[in-house]
């Protein structure tokens, strides 16, 4: 039987075992992965059935990777690295003639367009190099009504479109929420967007060398631009920055704070960038007649292959990759290449890996415990209990201006550029606000509108069957775990004291309260 | 020489405490802390002029006295350091260089360290009020108070909380059970867990219990800042008086939040001194007149650091601004400062000169300044070794231990 070259090649890349920490047990693992690539918790038919046949984890995973809820998670990931779900652009709701009302909406959906053509690409399973070079992105009912864009899929929700202003074929180099985000002057040139690209999808940060000109005199006697043309030490960055700059010149808006100016694309200022910055558009010296060249030499270039395989390495490791990572990203690059660039085979091939299995670390990079992102938390305890923390239809764990994402260690992509690693103390106090709504939304289900797992509790106290199996099964939900018997000890006199304060239902508000600040609850 | 009415004394008791004066979009040192006049490439503002008072030199002008009367009233403590490089022109960036000495992430910045790195334990070890925070290692000693007054919400619980679905919140007996229950778990946690897992659990812990305790004082705080520069140190002021705080930041934006990013119309700076320096000399007096938790007034422990995160080009552009400049100044005031103290300089080119740092002043063979000069020099008033965090000395001419 002749195998062929790619799966022979592709089988002997396989990684080998590696010494290194204890893995998680099948459970918990399973959990973990629910949550990175569902978004939720798994069901306890799932976990039951990994805890008789740990070996059925495998399958269950694999099952993850083609759930649709991945969506949300690429979303997520790449907003911690590409920071377009901010709070505020040039352009506001009130330019469009939105309602106020509908402000959090307008700003998640500008700064979600370049996610969600990126998580759609992940989700439709095409090769990763189709987020530089799609000739559609997505757009929901909001951006249909106020950019210029056909929609390309009937349906719900964020569907299929394609620009109708003349841009090119480049993907997220012709998003709006991405310029929108990183927006430009008429001093800077798009500079700016130049190094944005180089570092969010070549992992390249142009910014993080020093900026010196050789020759001080070159500055100040001719200016920036003199320098930036002629001096050698701002040439070894500029000779870059000013080739890619010179392509994004359709975005450049003669008004930066122009409504107009900013929706649409203006093929018509494409020849400006050659023009203003005396460059004609190029990628590391590859000539590129317009963004969809540029798009092409991206995603043709070493260093987007690499920095897809960081981003999602980092993603899911939740932590920054280093040196020691090396031979590690050097195997899942290969498994990613041969994999056609799919990066839902890559997320296979790092949920496969020791690093993200990890359980017990002695030593090494990699985390045992990892904290929930605030979109986790809610996620969870959402799906556990129904709770969702919201005020006038904003998540509050999920917006900065009255809600709580960066105090509870999210990203909000302007100043908070990484996830909260640690425990803090705004993080707990958000935690527990949380944890106090949704313990008693839980409890005033089951005892006031018998629904929910504490439907029919009523008169039950620790030590009855009925008590006993809510407790376990919701335990068992929540942490991927069986309680131990410290656990049901500790929550047998948390519940008998505050049902003597306030009654049974406060007292399982309070225990599931607990249960949701647990530490099992909290990490993954 | 005017005569210096008040010697700077170090800190007698506890450590000294520092408050963070963040000046958004990189301001212009020349229109008022930079007397430059007669520099080659420096354009000054033509209606300003130089004024001394002791060792301290910066910018009269008539559209911003109040800067004047800040340096005739507070020269003795003030201190002035010009030409630290920020090695780069992009805001954000700059902003990380500034605060931390590093361009790349995975750093903490000078608050961070001095917090986490404080004798005493604190509530809040660094308490950011308003404006940038990096934080990395030392993230757990970081406060933000939100950009809508969160965390009084958070700190309220639910009769101060928003919430779609009716949350009365738990009573107050239900509630200390709860939080109760939840420390004796972690601490079994601690004891069992592996060694990751227990730092993790030793951190809800110790967040656990400092949220209790700024709870418990949530009602003698007042954490309604919004965007009022005033109101944002009162904020700081009063959790350093009552020592919840060692560190704290706030921002001043300027006139009508404008920032400092003059691309056009460099005459603005005028107004954002103007109004920063009357502020400045608003908290001067209130550091003066509280009482520390000492029993010393505030200004006895505490380090006014007054930054941006980047100059201006020396010369005006075509829409008479000034656009971004790698190399600014900073002003330091109070506790352990060496007041009447100018340390560094800008060379003919308007870069760092080389300066002595012992003695301050430009020499050839001293080294150019940088943002991590700057840290070093603060951790130093911090008592933390500059060493456990960089290689570069600080800078000890400011220094007055």
């Amino acid at each position: 039987m002749v195998i062929a070259p790619l799966v022979w090649w592709a089988c002997a890349q396989e990684p080998t075992p590696e010494p290194g920490p204890t893995p998680l047990d099948a459970p918990r693992l399973l959990r973990r992965a629910s949550l990175d690539l569902r978004g939720v918790l798994p069901s306890t038919e799932e976990l039951e059935q990994v805890r008789a046949d740990p070996a059925a984890l495998d399958g269950l995973v694999e099952g993850y990777l083609d759930d649709p809820r991945l969506e949300e998670r690429v979303v997520a990931w790449l907003h911690e690295r590409w920071h377009t779900r901010v709070d505020g652009f040039s352009a506001a709701w009130y330019d469009y003639g939105l309602d106020a009302r509908d402000e959090v909406e307008f700003e998640r959906a500008v700064g979600e367009e370049p996610l969600r053509l990126a998580a759609a690409v992940v989700v439709e399973d095409l090769p990763w190099t189709e987020v530089v070079q799609a000739d559609w992105t997505q757009a929901n009912t909001l951006l249909l009504e106020i950019w210029p864009l056909e929609v390309l899929d009937t349906g719900e929700g964020w569907r299929r479109a394609r620009w109708t202003d003349a841009r090119p074929a480049a993907g997220v180099l012709v998003s709006n929420g991405l310029w929108w985000r990183y927006p430009t002057d008429l001093f800077n040139l798009n500079r700016g967007r130049a190094s944005a690209v180089s570092r969010l999808l070549l992992c390249q940060d142009l910014l993080a060398g020093p900026v010196r000109a050789s020759d001080p005199l070159t500055l100040l006697e001719g200016g920036a631009e003199a320098a930036i043309r002629e001096d050698p030490g701002c040439q070894g960055c500029h000779s870059v920055i000013e080739p890619l700059a010179s392509a994004l010149f359709g975005f450049h808006w003669v008004d930066e704070y122009a409504v107009e100016e900013m929706t649409r694309y203006h093929p018509e200022r494409e020849p400006l960038g050659a023009l203003l910055l005396g460059v004609e558009p190029a990628f590391y010296g590859e000539p590129t007649a317009d963004l969809a060249a540029v798009g092409a030499a991206v995603a043709a270039s070493e260093g987007f292959e690499a920095c897809a395989v960081q981003t999602f390495a980092e993603a899911l490791w939740r932590r920054p990759t280093g040196t020691s990572d090396a031979d590690t990203l050097h195997t899942l690059r290969g498994q990613f290449r041969a994999g056609g660039l799919r990066v839902r085979a890559l997320l296979r091939s790092i949920v496969s890996g020791a690093e993200y299995r990890a359980g017990v670390v002695q030593e090494g990079e990699a985390l045992s415990r990892r904290l929930l992102s605030p979109e986790l938390l809610q996620s969870a305890v959402e799906e556990l209990t129904g709770f969702v923390w919201t005020a006038q239809g904003v998540e509050l764990l999920d917006e900065d201006e009255r809600g709580f994402r960066t105090l509870a260690g999210g990203v909000d992509g302007e100043e908070v550029l990484r996830p909260q690693s640690e425990p803090g103390l705004t993080w707990a106090l958000a935690l527990r606000r949380l944890a106090e709504g949704a313990g008693e939304h839980l409890a005033r289900r089951g005892f006031e509108q018998g629904e929910g797992p504490l439907a029919g509790l009523g008169g039950a106290r620790p030590g009855d069957a009925a008590f006993d199996a809510a407790q376990e099964e919701l335990i068992w939900r929540l942490w991927g775990r069986a309680p131990s018997a410290e656990d049901l000890a500790e929550d047998q006199a948390l519940w008998e004291e505050v049902q003597v304060l306030d009654g049974e239902q406060a007292a399982w508000a309070a225990l599931v309260s607990l249960w949701l600040r647990d530490l099992d609850a909290v990490t993954r | 020489m005017g005569a210096l009415p008040f010697l700077a004394r170090a800190a007698t008791l506890g450590e000294r405490r520092f408050l963070f004066v963040f000046c958004d979009g990189g301001w212009d040192p020349t229109y008022a802390l930079a007397p430059l006049f007669g520099h080659p490439y420096a354009e000054m503002d033509g209606g300003g002029e130089v004024a001394t008072l002791g060792g301290l030199s910066w910018v009269d002008g008539p559209d911003r006295p109040a800067v004047s009367d800040f340096f005739r009233a507070q020269a003795a403590r003030s201190a002035l350091v010009h030409g630290l490089e920020v090695r780069s022109v992009a805001h954000e960036r700059c902003r990380r260089i500034l605060m931390t000495g590093s361009a790349g992430e995975g750093v903490d910045d000078w608050g961070a360290v001095l917090g986490a790195k404080a004798a005493v334990e604190r509530v809040m070890p660094h308490l950011v009020v308003a404006g940038p925070a990096f934080s990395s290692r030392y993230a757990a000693s970081v406060v933000r108070a939100g950009r809508g007054e969160q965390l009084p919400q958070l700190l309220g619980g639910w009769s101060r909380l928003d919430s779609d679905l009716t949350v009365r919140g738990p009573s107050a007996g239900a509630a200390a059970a709860v939080e109760a229950a939840l420390a004796r778990r972690l601490e079994r946690q601690l004891e069992q867990a592996d060694a990751q897992s227990a730092a993790v659990a030793r951190g809800a812990l110790d967040a656990l219990e400092r949220a209790a305790v700024l709870e418990q004082r949530a009602g003698e705080l007042d954490f309604g800042a919004g965007e009022d520069f005033d109101d944002q140190w009162a904020t700081a002021v009063e959790c350093l008086r009552t020592d919840l705080c060692r560190c704290a930041m706030v921002r001043f934006a300027g006139l009508y939040n404008l920032t400092f990013d003059t691309h056009a119309a460099n005459t603005l700076q005028a107004s954002h001194f103007e109004l920063l320096f009357q502020s400045l000399g608003r908290l001067a007096n209130t550091l003066d007149s509280t009482a520390g938790p000492d029993g010393l007034a505030l200004s006895e422990s505490t380090t006014l650091v007054v930054i941006s995160e980047m100059g201006r080009f020396p010369m005006l552009n075509e829409q008479g601004g000034k656009h971004h400049w790698a190399f600014t100044s900073a002003l330091l005031w109070g506790s352990g400062v060496r007041g009447g103290t100018v340390v560094g300089g800008y060379d003919d080119t308007m870069q760092s000169a080389p300066t002595d740092l012992t003695t301050g002043e430009v020499s050839a063979a001293g080294e150019p300044l940088t943002a991590a000069h700057l840290g070093a020099t603060l951790l130093a008033l911090g008592d933390v070794d500059p060493g456990e965090v960089g290689s570069t000395p600080p800078l000890s001419a400011l220094l007055d231990l």
